[in-house]
C-alpha cells in the first residue's frame, strides 16, 4: 500500500501530468496503470498522476511502423489482430489476463523490462520509445527506467519489416514462469536482430549481427545479473543456446 | 475524498484515503468477496470485473474506479434461502464450482468465479487451454486446479443448454465388486460426460475396490457442507467482520539477521495522531514459550517470546503497533528509531554446531532446548538392530547425501487475527488457526490470562498446510488488544507470509543402506541435519516424523536414525503437509531408484521386495512416537503392491520404462522423455495422544447440531464428519448445522494436523452419533409402542429421515424431536464422544510422473503426475481427490520452483508470489488420481488418511524421471535449470 500517498490527480493534458510529475516538493510518479506503483508499496511516493485521459492507448499504422501509445493495455495488445503474432503471443506470456487488462505497454517498460517476454521481443523489433518531454526517440536497449525522472513514456513504434520471419524462446522453472532468460530474433533478408533478457542488469541486450554458433553471450563488460534463478555463466550459456534456437527458428520462418 | 462508482449495478460513493487501494475500500465498506493474499498482484484473491473485465482490486487504487462498473462475487449470484423471500439463483458457474468439488477452502473462489464469468460472458465454447489461461491469474494453493476447470467447462456446457452428467453417477465412480479389478486401460484422455467438453484429465478418482456394504453418505460425493457460503463470498473468514473502533496492528521486523536492540525509541511513533500502542520487549511480559500448536506437555524447545531484546533473523519481531488505519501504522513504524548491535549470524546449519559460532539462544530463560551452546535445538538418536552387523552382510552399500530447501506453505489466506474484549471481560481471539484449543492454552500464560478467560473462534480458514498450526500473531495482537482496551485487527501480508513466519525444515539427508546381491535389503541408516532456522517451534517432532516414516517403508532387520535438529539466524522451520516426511522420502527414494538401477533391479519389484506389509510390525512404532517411547503397532491394511499395479499401468509404465523411442520428442532433438516413481507412506494422527471429540444434539425439526473442534481448514473434513454422522443417523448431510469451532461451543479437538481429522474426529462423530441414534430408537421405540405393539429398540432402523421398526411402521426423525423435546419424557437428545487412537495406520501410495527435459537449458517441464493412494475407505471422493490433486500440485512445486533464496545478510530475496512461483492453472502437471481402498478395522468406515501423504512422492518420481531423461541425478531440490544443465555438464565432461 502507498501508505505515504496524499494526492492522486487525473491529468488532462500532457503539460498538466509534467507539471505535477516535476514538483519538487512533493515525490509524484505517473500512473501508467497503476499495478506496478501501487503494487511497489513505495513509502516514498507522495502523489499520482493517472495518465488514463491523455489519449494515449491509440494502435497506429504510421508509414510501415506501428506506433502504441503507453496506455494501450496488455490485453488490447493480445486482442488486436494487426500486430505480429509473436508480439502478441510473448504479451500474452508477459503476464496473467488479470494484470494485462490493468498493465498497460508503458508500466511494463518503465518498470524491469529485462525479463519481460514482450520487451524482449519488442527490443528484437528495434522498438524506439518516446518520452513526454526529452527529445528524440530511445532504442529499448538504450532505455533504462532512470531516463524517466520528470518524465514519462507517451509511445512505442517499431518497424514492420516486408518480409521477415521471428522467434521467441525462454527458460524458466516452468512453461509460464517468468523467464530466466530469454530470447527473440527479427530476421529479414537483409539483416537479424536479436535481443536477449535475463542478462544484463536493467537492460536488453542487441545483437545486430549475431555471430553464428556463439556457444554463450558475453555481457562486455556491464553488470550481469546473478541470483538464486541462475549465475552468470549460466545465463550467459543459457544464452547462447536460445539465440542459437531463436535464429535458426526465425530465418526458416522468413516469408519470400 | 469521496468517490463515487457503479459497484454491481449501484451507484455508490465510498470516503477513501488517498492510498487506498480498490480492495481495502471495498472491504471496508462490507464488500468482503474480494480477499487479501498479496498486495503484488500476483495471486487474484482480490480479483473483480472492471467493466466486465478481471482485474486484481489490490493494485489498483480506489480513486481509479471511478468512471468504471466494479462487480465483485456478490453481484452474480443472488441470494440464498432468505426465509419468505426465498431463494434467488446461484450463478450457473457457482452451481458448477459447488458440484464439481471446485471449492476447497474457498478462500481463491471469488476470484476464479469472477474471472471464468468474464470468459464465459464473452466465449460460449471455451476450450480446456482457454480455461486454463483465464484462471491462471488466480493461485489456488488447495485444488492443483483440476476442479475449477471442470466446474467452468461445465457451466459452458449448461449455458449453452447441453446435458451434463451428473457428478459421480456410476460411470464416473465405477464400484466395483468383490476382488481387485485389473488395472484401467488409461487410453485416450477421459470425458468427463455425453455432449460434454473434453478435459484431459479425470476430476473424480477410480476407485478399485467396493466400500464393504452399500452406504447412503459415506463413500458419495456429497457437496461441501462449507460450499454455498464460500461460493458466495459470505463473510466466512477471520478478516470478515468489521467492530466499532477496530484498530489496525502491525509490526516492525528485523532488518538483521541476529542483533541485539540496544536501543529503542518509539516516541516519534507514540506522538503520532490515530496510534494508540507502540509495544517494545520493555512493554509486555517475559515468558518463554513455544509457538508450535501441540498437545500438552509440548514437546518444546520453549524459546520464543512476544517480544524480546534480541532478534534472531531478519523478519523476527522488533515492535508491535496499533494505528486507526494501516496507513497510521505504516507511518509509525516508519518512526521507531532502533539502535542494533548487529551479531554475526548463522545461515548454513552445517555450521551451526561448529565450534566459535554464535550462540543464537543464549537467554538463560527458554527452556527444554537439547544443548544451546551447540545450537542445538533438539536430537533424536534410535536404532533398531545393529546397522554395523547389517553393513557387515550386505554384498553393497550405498551412501550420499540429499537436500531439500526451505519452502513455504503459502495457503492464499495470510495468517490473520482479530482480538477484542467481549462484555464479560473476556479475550476474543478470531484467528485463522488449524489449531484453536492449543492456541488457547499456549497463549494463557503469554497474556497472563486463565485459559477460561480465552475463547478462541475459528472461522472458515483460507488454507494452512501446518503453517497454521502455530500460534503465530495471536499473542501480539492480543497484547496490543490489552493495551488499548480496543479491538484489533492484524494480518500479515504476503512478504511478511514468506520472510516472518513459518517453512518447512531444510534438511541433510544422508543415507547409508547395505543392499544383498537379489535386492534384499539389510541395513539402512540415516543421518538427519535440519535447519530449525531461529526458533525450534516443531523441530523435534517434524525430524522425528522424518525417521518414523521414511525408515518405515524398507522394513529391514536393522535400522539406525539420528537426526541433529539446529538453529540458524533464518525464519523458523515449522509444521507443513507432510510434517517431515517429504523431506526423508525425496532422500530415501532418489537412493532407492540408485540402487535398483546399480543393481540392475526392476524399480517397482525391488521397492515391493522390501517393503513392509501387512501384518508386519510398523518396525519404529515401538521406538519412537512424537518423542515419547512408542508402543508397537501391527500394519492391517496395506495396498502399496495394487497401488504400484494401479499406477504403472494409467502410466504406461511398461509401454514407456525402457523405451528409447518414447524418450524422444519428435522434431525437438533437445528434448528428452523420461518417467519415474516412488513408493511413499504416512501415519494416520498420532497414536496415544491426539484426541477429539464431537457433539450431536437434535433439533425440533430432525435437524442436528454438530459441534466439532475439529478444524476444516478447507480440507473438506467438515463435510466428511457430517457424512458419517449422516450415515449413522439416516438423515441426509444437509439436515446437520456443522460448526467448528469454537473453544466456548464446541468439544475438544487437538486440531487439524497429523493426516487425523478424518480418523480421529471421524470416530469420535461416529461414536456420538451412534449414542444420539440409541437416544432416538428408545423414543421412536416408546412412541411405537404406545401407537400399537411393543418394539424392541435394538431392532429399529435410522433412514431416510426416519426411524424404523421391523414391521414397517415409522416414526420421523421431527415426530421423535417434538416428542422428546415438548411431548413425554421431556429431555433433550444430544451426546458427545471422544476418541484417542492406540494406532496410527499408514496410508500408503505409489507416485509417477513424466517430465520432458531441455538438454540445452535444463529446463524440467512435469508432464504428468499420477498417485494411486490406499487411503483406506474413501469417505468423500471428491474431497479426497481434491487433496491428493492440490497435495501433488504442491510436491510438484517443492521439487521444481519452489525454495526461499536468501542473500548473504540472511534476507529472503523472493518474497512474493512471482519471483518464488507456485504452480499456475496454466502450467500445472496433468494429474490423475487412484484410490485403491483397504478397509482398515481400526478407522470410521474403514477410513485411513489421504491429507499428506501426496506431499511425499513427486518430488523423487520426478527427481528419478529426470534420471531417466538425460541420465543425471539431481540430488538437491528445486530442479532449478542450472542444477541439471551442470549436471549434464559434468557428465559430459
Ligand atoms: S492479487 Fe490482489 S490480493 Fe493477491
Ligand atoms: S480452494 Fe483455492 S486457495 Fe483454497
Amino acid at each position: 500500500m502507498l501508505y505515504n500517498l496524499r494526492e492522486y490527480h487525473r491529468a488532462q493534458s500532457m503539460s498538466e501530468a509534467l507539471n505535477l510529475i516535476r514538483r519538487k516538493d512533493i515525490t509524484t510518479v505517473p500512473l501508467y496503470g497503476g499495478t506496478q506503483v501501487v503494487g511497489s508499496g513505495n513509502s516514498q511516493i507522495e502523489a499520482v498522476v493517472d495518465l488514463a485521459d491523455l489519449g494515449l492507448d491509440t494502435i497506429k499504422h504510421e508509414r510501415q511502423r506501428l506506433v502504441i501509445g503507453s496506455m494501450v493495455t496488455l490485453q488490447t495488445l493480445v486482442e488486436h489482430d494487426s500486430l505480429p503474432d509473436l508480439i502478441r503471443e510473448t504479451t500474452r506470456r508477459t503476464t496473467t489476463w488479470n494484470l494485462r487488462n490493468q498493465e498497460t505497454l508503458g508500466g511494463v517498460l518503465a518498470a524491469d523490462l529485462t525479463r519481460s517476454p514482450l520487451a524482449v521481443m519488442l527490443a528484437a523489433f528495434g522498438a524506439l520509445l518516446e518520452l513526454a518531454d526529452k527529445e528524440g526517440q530511445f532504442l529499448l536497449e538504450d532505455f533504462s527506467p532512470s531516463l524517466l525522472n520528470g518524465d514519462f513514456i507517451t509511445t512505442l513504434s517499431f518497424p514492420l519489416p516486408d518480409k521477415y520471419g521471428s522467434a521467441y524462446e525462454q527458460v524458466g522453472r516452468t512453461p509460464a514462469d517468468a523467464p530466466i532468460v530469454n530470447a527473440a530474433a527479427v530476421v529479414n533478408l537483409q539483416e537479424a536482430r536479436v535481443a536477449v533478457g535475463g542478462l544484463l542488469a536493467g537492460r536488453i541486450k542487441v545483437i545486430e549481427a549475431p555471430p553464428p554458433g556463439a556457444a554463450r553471450i558475453d555481457t562486455d563488460g556491464e553488470i550481469p545479473i546473478d541470483d538464486y534463478l541462475g549465475s552468470k555463466d549460466y545465463r550467459a550459456v543459457a544464452a547462447g543456446v536460445l539465440v542459437k534456437r531463436v535464429l535458426i527458428a526465425a530465418a526458416s520462418r522468413v516469408e519470400g | 475524498m469521496e468517490i463515487s462508482f457503479l459497484l454491481n449495478g449501484e451507484n455508490v460513493t465510498f470516503t477513501i484515503r488517498p492510498g487506498q487501494t480498490l480492495l481495502a475500500a471495498l472491504r471496508e465498506n462490507g464488500v468482503v468477496g474480494p480477499k487479501q493474499g498479496c498486495e503484488t498482484g500476483e495471486c487474484g484473491a482480490c480479483a473483480v470485473l472492471v467493466d466486465g473485465q478481471p482485474m486484481n482490486s489490490c493494485v489498483m487504487l480506489a480513486a481509479q474506479a471511478v468512471g468504471h462498473h466494479i462487480e465483485t462475487i456478490e453481484g452474480v449470484g443472488g441470494e440464498q434461502q432468505r426465509g419468505w423471500r426465498g431463494s434467488e439463483p446461484l450463478h450457473v458457474l457457482q452451481h458448477a464450482f459447488v458440484e464439481t468439488g471446485a471449492i476447497q477452502c474457498g478462500y481463491c473462489t471469488p476470484g476464479m468465479i469472477l474471472a471464468a464469468k468474464a470468459l464465459l460472458d464473452d466465449n460460449a465454447s471455451p476450450t480446456e487451454d482457454e480455461v486454463r489461461e483465464a484462471l491462471a491469474g488466480v493461485l489456488c494453493r488447495c485444488t492443483g486446479y483440476i476442479k475449477p476447470v471442470q466446474a467452468v467447462l461445465r457451466a459452458a456446457a449448461v449455458l449453452r443448454g447441453e446435458k451434463v452428467p451428473p457428478i459421480g453417477g456410476d460411470k464416473a465412480l465405477p464400484m466395483l465388486p468383490g476382488l481387485l479389478a485389473p488395472p484401467e486401460d488409461s487410453g485416450p484422455p477421459a470425458m468427463a460426460g455425453d455432449g460434454f467438453t473434453l478435459v484431459k484429465t479425470t476430476s473424480l478418482p477410480t476407485i478399485i475396490v467396493a466400500p464393504e456394504k452399500p452406504l447412503a453418505y459415506v463413500g458419495k460425493p456429497e457437496p461441501k457442507v462449507d460450499a454455498l457460503k464460500l461460493v458466495q463470498g459470505n463473510p466466512a473468514f477471520t478478516d470478515d467482520i468489521e467492530m466499532r473502533g477496530m484498530l489496525v496492528g502491525k509490526l516492525l521486523l528485523s532488518p538483521h539477521a541476529h542483533a541485539i536492540i540496544r536501543h529503542i525509541d518509539v516516541s516519534k511513533a507514540r506522538a503520532l495522531p490515530g496510534i494508540h500502542a507502540v509495544l517494545t520487549h520493555k512493554d509486555v511480559p517475559r515468558v518463554a514459550y513455544t509457538t508450535a500448536g501441540q498437545s500438552d506437555p509440548e514437546p518444546g524447545p520453549h524459546d520464543n517470546f512476544s517480544l524480546d531484546y534480541k532478534v534472531r533473523w531478519v523478519g523476527d519481531r522488533v515492535a508491535a503497533v496499533a494505528a486507526e488505519t494501516e496507513e497510521i501504522a505504516l507511518q509509525a513504524i516508519d518512526l521507531i528509531d532502533v539502535e542494533y548491535e548487529v551479531l554475526p549470524a548463522i545461515l548454513d546449519p552445517r555450521d551451526s554446531m561448529k565450534a566459535g559460532m554464535p550462540i543464537i539462544h543464549d537467554e538463560e530463560d527458554s527452556w527444554l532446548v537439547e544443548d544451546k551452546q551447540r545450537n542445538l535445538a533438539a536430537m533424536i538418536d534410535w536404532e533398531l538392530g545393529s546397522v554395523q552387523k547389517g553393513f557387515s552382510e550386505a554384498d553393497h552399500i550405498f551412501e550420499d547425501t540429499y537436500y531439500s530447501p526451505k519452502v513455504q506453505q503459502a495457503p492464499i489466506e495470510n495468517h490473520v487475527v482479530v482480538t477484542w474484549w467481549d462484555e464479560d471481560d473476556r479475550l476474543v481471539v478470531r484467528t485463522s488457526t488449524q489449531v484453536p484449543f492449543h492456541a488457547r492454552r499456549i497463549l494463557a500464560p503469554v497474556l497472563g490470562l486463565p485459559e477460561k478467560r480465552i475463547r478462541v473462534i475459528k472461522p472458515r480458514i483460507g488454507g494452512g498446510f501446518g503453517v497454521k498450526q502455530e500460534i503465530l500473531i495471536e499473542d501480539i495482537c492480543a497484547h496490543l488488544t490489552i493495551v488499548t482496551g480496543r479491538p484489533v485487527r492484524m494480518v500479515y501480508t504476503r512478504e511478511e507470509e514468506f520472510a516472518a513466519s513459518r517453512t518447512r525444515h531444510n534438511m541433510f539427508v544422508t543415507l547409508k543402506t547395505g543392499v544383498k546381491n537379489d535386492g534384499t535389503i539389510v541395513a539402512n541408516e540415516m543421518y538427519l541435519l535440519s535447519d530449525t532456522g531461529g526458533s525450534g517451534t516443531h523441530a523435534m517432532t517434524v525430524a522425528g516424523n522424518t525417521g518414523h516414516k521414511a525408515m518405515a517403508l524398507y522394513n529391514a532387520p536393522n535400522i539406525k536414525f539420528h537426526t541433529d535438529i539446529v538453529y540458524t539466524n533464518k525464519v523458523p522451520s515449522g509444521a507443513y503437509r507432510g510434517y517431515g516426511v517429504p523431506q526423508g522420502f525425496w532422500a530415501l527414494e532418489i537412493h532407492m531408484e540408485r540402487i535398483a538401477r546399480a543393481l540392475g533391479l526392476d524399480p517397482i519389484g525391488f521397492r515391493l521386495k522390501n517393503a513392509i506389509k501387512a501384518g508386519d510390525e510398523h518396525p519404529v512404532s515401538k521406538i519412537w512416537s512424537e518423542g515419547r517411547e512408542g508402543a508397537a503397532e501391527t500394519i492391517h491394511t496395506c495396498g502399496l503392491p495394487e497401488c504400484a499395479n494401479q499406477g504403472a499401468a494409467a502410466i504406461r509404465w511398461s509401454e514407456r520404462y525402457n523405451n528409447p523411442e518414447w524418450h524422444q520428442v519428435s522434431g525437438s532433438p533437445h528434448l528428452r522423455r523420461g518417467i519415474g516413481l516412488a513408493m511413499v507412506m504416512q501415519g494416520t494422527a498420532i497414536p496415544n495422544l491426539d484426541m477429539g471429540a464431537a457433539s450431536i444434539k437434535m433439533n425440533d425439526d430432525g435437524s442436528f447440531n454438530l459441534l466439532v473442534g475439529a478444524t476444516d481448514l478447507g480440507t473438506g473434513s467438515d463435510t466428511v464428519l457430517t457424512q458419517m454422522a449422516a450415515e449413522v443417523l439416516g438423515c441426509p448431510p444437509e439436515d446437520f448445522i456443522t460448526y467448528s469451532s469454537d473453544t466456548d461451543f464446541t468439544p475438544f479437538d487437538k486440531g487439524a494436523y497429523a493426516s487425523s481429522t478424518t480418523y480421529i474426529s471421524g470416530r469420535a462423530t461416529v461414536l456420538a452419533a451412534e449414542k444420539v441414534a440409541g437416544q432416538i430408537k428408545a423414543v421412536a421405540a416408546r412412541m411405537f409402542s404406545k401407537n400399537g405393539g411393543p418394539v424392541d429398540e435394538e431392532e429399529i432402523l435410522l433412514s431416510d429421515r426416519s426411524a424404523w421398526a421391523s414391521d414397517g411402521r415409522s416414526v420421523s426423525l421431527r415426530e421423535v424431536a417434538l416428542n422428546s423435546l415438548h411431548h413425554e419424557a421431556q429431555h433433550q437428545i444430544m451426546a458427545t464422544a471422544s476418541y484417542v487412537s492406540p494406532e496410527s495406520p499408514p496410508p500408503f501410495a505409489a507416485q509417477y510422473a513424466t517430465v520432458t527435459v531441455d538438454t540445452g537449458t535444463g529446463q524440467v517441464t512435469v508432464d504428468e503426475l499420477i498417485m494411486a493412494v490406499d487411503g483406506g475407505v474413501i469417505i468423500n471422493p471428491v474431497t479426497a481427490s481434491g487433496q491428493v490433486e492440490g497435495g501433488m500440485v504442491q510436491a510438484a512445486g517443492y521439487a521444481v520452483t519452489e525454495e526461499l533464496a536468501y542473500d548473504e545478510q540472511g534476507r529472503v530475496v523472493n518474497p512474493r508470489f512471482g519471483p518464488y512461483w507456485i504452480y499456475r492453472a496454466d502450467d500445472v502437471p496433468e494429474l490423475t488420481t487412484i484410490f485403491v481402498e483397504t478397509y482398515e478395522e481400526t478407522g470410521p468406515y474403514g477410513a485411513k488418511a489421504v491429507a499428506e501423504i501426496p506431499l511425499n512422492g513427486a518430488g523423487p518420481a520426478i527427481a528419478n524421471a529426470v534420471y531417466d531423461a538425460v541420465g543425471v541425478w539431481i540430488k538437491d531440490a528445486p530442479l532449478y535449470p542450472e542444477k541439471v544443465w551442470r549436471a549434464l555438464q559434468e557428465a559430459n565432461a
